[in-house]
């Protein structure tokens, strides 16, 4: 009996001593990461029979269990996921807002002070250095444009950058938890009982790693291996094996750099945007937003190019030559031929461009033409909406969006697809090609007066100008117009020669008339409003339109001013500056919600951080208490030998 | 509920960086006194910020435009201004000519003062800008718009072109006057013809010679000159150029209206048999013109040859010049409209800035009074948070062991 109140004794040291470390181990790790607190289970021995009744044989302890509840640790995981996706974004977004408020602010300024000078040539059209101040300015913008593209350039490398170290640190984490599978499955092999806590922690925090970089989901089998697996069910740790995470180039585009998984005997693409976690999110800043902004910034790079440069062309500069064009031409063949991209996946070779007609129907967005076969499709990337451009080989294809899609060389195999994106370095290659001040078309190539006698109320203005110099060669013009009888309006044009057409019909409220008229090339497009009646077959109403040109002729740069104020952009309802603002708000709101959005992503993992700590995180307190507490255990079971120690003695003394 | 120790430090820490990141932009505000530093701060408002900031940099602009035009319209105002002067003068000199008691001296000296005249008015039609630039030129401003012939008559070799700027989003303003227009194109005091003529016995002129009906009017079968002939005092024959009779009477009475071809000529005096004066068409008389007529018939001295005419050239020329003063009087109102139209539409900018400030102002500025407050509070809020911090962290059962 006394043999087993020995043992019931050691037993309960031994637990106690259990208590002690473990107590100890979870004092010590108070401040490990994902550390699980660990309780050793004791359970009473089982009673041995003495006689008629059951005798207690002290404690054992049963097990070492870590105090971890699996559904607030997938709650946590999962909040981790979209509070890493949340942070990247915000991030970037914020990033993106700071660089869009000060540099789109500075080519703001840059465009007010363009104009500015603009305005100064207008009141004193043969100033050759106001004019060479506008070429300065111009230079400016040229340069704000840019600089801002190479901000862009930055951020995307930057974004590249991180997705390849979060790459690289998913394929280590893999490679780990791998291991830790293969140790946990040897150490089940040799049927120990307990579990081994510390590396199932281990693994934990891996996975939790893991989970701020993308979306995971956890299967555990009956050995204890789990499988890992990422996004929308990709599979990164099977069992033992671990894959890995690569990057490489995009195609077409290399700078889109794309996700493969590879595994030991091939590899996968992996979609990006799926992923969720910091990768979903630079992905989606990545493609999404900075594209879109990219796109913006080109479109308005290129309706600022595009609008001052046809003003050029409507006027003379000051050796009477036509306007050249002040920017770079936006159809130059660098520019169309990079607006196609072609995939190495396309089996012809079909070589195409694209070639913008009318900058303010373009959209933002990017399109898809694939050749099924007889046809180009045309599919735009957000709206997802097709049109059929028509059957190959006719060279130039119009499309509804102010661009035509033309066949430079080559023929295209079935099923080849190119990537359109018209506003493609608008705004990376905008350089000023004038260099002489003096090659400002500042004077109007020619003018209509009205006749002092004309006696009613109609009006003829130049609404086009298609070739100033030409025009002028054609000058001087008379336009004779009459109503005789009442109703009937007819109009004669007397050319440079002096001859007269025949009466052309009129019909009010507005006409436009080409002139020179047929069979001479048109320069230019007069408009004839009103009800210009005259007064009798000898009196019609007379306009003159005859050669402006002059130093002092400031009319083109005055309508080139004008242009300041005109909506261009987005079908001619946007000023420069409304497209630049918008842009910039557009950010901005992006920025503001995905602020909140991490706000919130916080909040919620710090609640699921706090129910999880609350099951198995550590507190100090109650380990001091338990310190205590097992501290009185192991000295009551000391006691405990040393009352069966004095047992034995008296025994062995009362058989003495 | 459980409370571990991790999670007291981790949510303790969290909160501190809230508050000390709370804290931090307070100051940024307050730093630079603005309360939307980015679109960030104020996504909704921000495309409403940029319109305003859009609507003051189009202001100065049109302010600058604006110095610029009332700049040239003043110089033009104060040109015209020295014209009328010097038309007075010549007017007065005209007047004084006609005087039948001067001696050939005198009129030899006030011919000589009419020539000054001649000279002090193409100065002032030759004017120059502060850039060297002629301002009567049109659009050739690089090119002397009148020069001096050796007959006294002066060519006008600008052109009538305009400039204008752009004063407003919807309103430009004139910034010149062309040379024809202000010097060139004064209306002939007769109307649409002139009178020359052959033999003036009697002392008639043409009062008065339109186009009454622009329709009925045919230069092409009929055209001028047209000649009147009165062979009696009642008997009048008028021809074309052609020799064609376009009207012919033999009951003419002075005063009468002699109209044909939709022409109207109105002549005032007796006529006398042999009188005979041919119509040729001029709408137009410049000033330069003008005063070459005055320098001439003052030239003619004190004893014409042909006294009765001198004294109907006389009156038509005075009425010529009445005719130039009125026109350089117009020609300065309408200077003075552009001015007038400039400082309406300097006014109406500056009411317009203050609207768009005092908007840009409510959006971006800061309210310091409300900033200045939440500063306080975060700071307040952020140290109570690390005094707490503090405070707890102490409480540690393993400091009563």
């Amino acid at each position: 009996m006394t043999v087993s109140l020995y043992q019931t004794g050691v037993s309960g040291l031994l637990a106690a001593q259990q208590q002690l470390a473990t107590t100890g181990h979870n004092i010590s790790n108070v401040n490990t990461e994902g550390y699980t607190r660990q309780r050793a289970e004791q359970n009473a021995s089982p009673g041995l029979s003495s006689g008629s009744n059951y005798l207690g044989s002290g404690t054992y302890v049963q097990d070492i269990t870590r105090l971890y509840d699996q559904f607030s640790y997938k709650e946590q995981l999962l909040n981790q996921s979209n509070l890493g996706e949340a942070n990247t974004l915000n991030g970037s977004l914020n990033q993106l807002n700071d660089i869009m408020s000060f540099s789109g602010q500075a080519i703001m300024n840059s465009v007010s002070q363009f104009y500015q000078a603009v305005n100064g040539v207008a009141d004193n059209p043969s100033d050759l250095g106001l004019r060479s101040i506008v070429l300065n300015q111009a230079e400016g913008l040229a340069s704000d444009f840019v600089a801002l593209n190479q901000n862009f350039d930055e951020i995307e490398k930057s974004i590249n950058g991180e997705i390849e170290q979060v790459a690289r640190k998913i394929s280590e984490i893999s490679i780990e938890l791998a291991k830790i599978n293969k140790t946990i499955l040897q150490a089940k092999d040799l049927t120990q009982a307990g579990q081994p806590n510390d590396l199932l922690d281990k693994r934990d925090q891996l996975v939790t790693e893991l989970g701020q970089y993308t979306k995971v989901n956890t299967i555990e089998d009956g050995n204890g291996v789990m499988t890992v697996m990422i996004g929308q069910g990709t599979t990164l740790v099977a069992g033992i094996t671990p894959l890995t995470v690569s990057v490489e180039g995009g195609d077409p585009d290399p700078l889109q750099t794309q996700l493969r998984l590879v595994g030991p005997n091939s590899t996968v693409a992996i979609n990006g945007t799926t992923l969720g976690g910091s990768l979903g999110g630079a992905f989606e800043f990545r493609d999404e937003h900075l594209t879109e902004l990219r796109s913006e910034i080109n479109r308005l790079a290129m309706a600022i190019s595009a609008t001052l440069n046809n003003s050029q062309a409507d006027g003379l500069d000051l050796n009477g030559q036509q306007g050249t064009n002040i920017f770079t031409d936006i159809n130059t063949t660098q520019l169309q031929q990079g607006r196609v991209l072609t995939p190495s996946s396309n089996g012809g070779n079909l070589q195409a461009q694209v070639n913008i007609t009318d900058v303010s129907l373009l959209p933002t967005d990017e399109f898809t033409v694939r050749y099924d076969g007889t046809d180009y499709i045309m599919t735009n990337m957000t709206t997802n909406t097709s049109t059929n451009l028509g059957a190959s080989g006719s060279g130039t294809y119009a499309t509804p969006f102010g661009f035509e899609f033309i066949e430079t060389s080559g023929a295209p195999n079935n099923d080849d697809s190119f990537v359109v994106r018209p506003t493609e370095n608008s705004a990376a290659l905008m350089d000023v090609t004038l260099i002489d001040g003096a090659a400002i078309a500042a004077s109007s190539a020619v003018e209509i007066t009205s006749s002092d006698n004309n006696i009613s109320a109609g009006q003829i203005a130049i609404v086009d100008m298609f070739d100033p110099v030409n025009a002028q060669a054609a000058m001087p013009m008379r336009i004779d117009v009459l109503e005789d009888p009442v109703g009937t309006f007819n109009y004669t044009i007397t050319d440079n020669l002096g001859a007269t057409s025949a009466p052309i019909a009129y019909t009010p409220p507005s006409q436009k008339i080409d002139l020179p008229p047929l069979p001479a090339t048109a320069s230019f497009q007069i408009e004839i409003s009103g009800t210009p009646s005259g007064s009798a077959p000898n009196a019609p109403e007379q306009f003159f339109i005859g050669d402006a040109f002059g130093l002092g002729n400031n009319g083109n740069i005055v309508a080139m001013a004008k242009t300041q104020e005109q909506g261009i952009n987005n079908g001619g309802k946007e000023t420069f500056s409304q497209s630049l603002a918008i842009s910039t708000s557009v950010v901005g709101s992006k920025s503001s919600s995905a602020k909140f959005v991490a706000e919130t992503a916080e909040a919620l993992f710090t609640q699921a951080f706090n129910r999880n700590q609350e099951a198995s995180g550590v507190n100090l307190d109650e380990e001091a208490a338990n310190l205590l507490k097992f501290q009185q255990a192991y000295q009551a079971a000391s006691q405990i030998i040393s009352v069966a120690n004095i047992l034995f003695d008296t025994i062995l003394s009362a058989v003495r | 509920m459980r409370v571990s120790t991790q999670q007291f430090y981790f949510q303790n820490s969290q909160q501190l960086s809230n508050k000390q990141s709370d804290v931090n932009d307070q100051i940024k505000y307050l730093a630079s006194g603005k309360r939307v530093l980015t679109a960030k701060d104020d996504a909704v408002s921000y495309g409403t910020l940029a319109g305003y900031k859009d609507g003051l940099a189009n202001i100065e602009k049109y302010q600058r435009n604006l110095t610029q035009a009332g700049n040239r319209n003043s110089l033009q105002e104060v040109s015209f201004a020295s014209a009328e002067d010097v038309m007075q003068q010549l007017k007065q000199l005209f007047i004084q000519a006609n005087n039948g008691t001067l001696s050939s001296d005198s009129i030899r000296s006030l011919a000589d003062l009419a020539e000054n005249n001649q000279a002090q008015m193409l100065d002032i039609a030759n004017a120059q800008d502060e850039s060297g630039h002629y301002i009567f030129s049109g659009y050739q401003i690089d090119v002397q718009p009148f020069s001096l012939q050796p007959d006294n008559s002066v060519v006008y070799q600008g052109d009538g072109g305009i400039r204008e700027l752009q004063i407003a989003k919807n309103v430009m303003v004139d910034i010149n006057q062309a040379g024809d227009d202000a010097f060139e194109e004064v209306p002939n005091n007769t109307g649409d013809f002139s009178a020359n003529y052959t033999t003036n016995t009697s002392g008639i002129s043409v009062n008065r010679a339109i186009i009454a009906s622009p329709g009925a009017y045919d230069n092409v079968t009929n055209p001028p000159d047209y000649n009147f002939n009165f062979t009696s005092a009642t008997d009048l024959t008028v021809t074309d150029s052609g020799g064609t009779v376009v009207f012919n009477t033999n009951t003419y009475t002075p005063g009468q209206t002699v109209a044909f071809n939709g022409v109207e000529v109105q002549i005032s005096g007796n006529p006398l048999p042999g009188d005979d004066f041919d119509l040729t068409p001029q709408e137009d008389i410049g000033i330069f013109d003008t005063i070459k007529n005055v320098i001439d018939w003052m030239n003619i001295g004190v004893s014409p040859t042909d006294p009765i005419q001198h004294g109907v050239d006389y009156e038509v020329i005075l009425g010529q010049l009445d005719e130039a003063l009125n026109h350089i009087t117009s020609r300065r109102a309408e200077s003075g409209i552009r001015l007038k139209l400039i400082e309406n539409q300097v006014s109406n900018h500056l009411d317009a800035e203050l609207y768009l400030s005092s908007g840009r102002s409510n959006i971006e500025d800061l309210d310091f009074a409300k900033a200045v407050a939440t500063f306080e509070q975060s700071q307040v809020s952020l140290q109570a948070a690390q005094q707490s911090f503090v405070q707890i962290k102490n409480l540690s059962l393993f400091n009563y062991l």
